[in-house]
């Protein structure tokens, strides 16, 4: 799994790719590197998940603290690029219930800048 | 089906994840990940409670099988640790749309009930044993094609 972030756009929003697998093994660094962004300068997070191939529940607890937190200080987080197989995962977790869910980045972006 | 024991760990995910991805080749790959979310939060489940962490063993076995006529994927668990029907603890992540609401844990064994075609527990001497059929007929009319 590999994390990047990106905070570098001018609509003051956070983009983190995510490369790979988010499972029990690695799921406690994803969560270490994500979490501390809820108390950085961004309005908002765009999780990119377009190189995403797995997720288990696991990488759903970390998604779901970030989620809490952000909610918390007031910041919104969508995600977005979503294969067709992790995407189910979201849906029969209900995480569609409870986070946005966007096509694609550039939509994202709006649903976070336009709120 | 061909066993393997390990120890009851998480940490042996990336191990029997190699050993889903040996096994599961031709008319099973399109199972693949659904099977390695199933493997992986029942192995988590056992890891976690199973033993009140000291060290045991699990045995796992995976192969195709027929049930009623129909072919299937098996997943089996066994582990001799305190017994514990995992498919006792019911979630229903669907009812409340609310972030606030929503627990951290337990969604493991959702995805494990949901995933599966036919789910099992049951416990001899002093072992649980854990079944899992997933339907795989879709997977010979593929290979028909």
């Amino acid at each position: 799994m590999e994390v990047v972030i990106d905070d570098a756009n001018s609509q003051g929003i956070g983009i983190i790719h995510v490369d790979g697998r988010i499972d029990a093994l690695n799921a406690g660094k994803f969560e270490e590197k994500i979490l501390p962004l809820c108390q950085s300068e961004d309005k908002g997070f765009v999780l990119d998940f377009s190189k995403l191939v797995y997720i288990s529940s696991a990488g759903l607890r970390a998604i779901l603290k970030m989620a809490k937190q952000c909610k918390a200080v007031g910041k919104k987080i969508v995600i977005c690029n979503l294969a067709s197989e992790v995407r189910e995962v979201f849906t029969i977790s209900g995480f569609d219930l409870i986070i946005k869910i966007s096509e694609n980045t550039d939509s994202a972006l709006s649903q976070i800048s336009e709120e | 089906m061909k066993t393997i024991e390990l120890p009851a760990s998480i940490e042996q995910l990336a191990y029997i994840n190699d050993h889903l991805r040996e096994c599961m080749t031709g008319k099973l790959a399109p199972l693949l990940m659904k099977t390695q979310l199933v493997v992986e939060e029942l192995l988590a489940n056992i890891s976690s409670y199973a033993y009140d962490g000291s060290a045991g063993v699990v045995e796992f076995s995976c192969g195709s099988v027929t049930f009623d006529g129909k072919n299937f994927l098996r997943i089996s668990f066994l582990d001799h640790g305190k017994p514990f029907d995992p498919f006792s603890v019911n979630l229903d992540p669907h009812a409340s749309d609310s972030i606030d609401d929503r627990p951290i844990g337990g969604l493991g064994i959702h995805f494990v009930k949901t995933l599966s075609t036919h789910y099992m527990y049951s416990r001899f001497s002093d072992t649980n044993a854990v079944d899992i059929l997933i339907d795989a007929s879709d997977c010979n009319k593929s290979n028909e094609k």
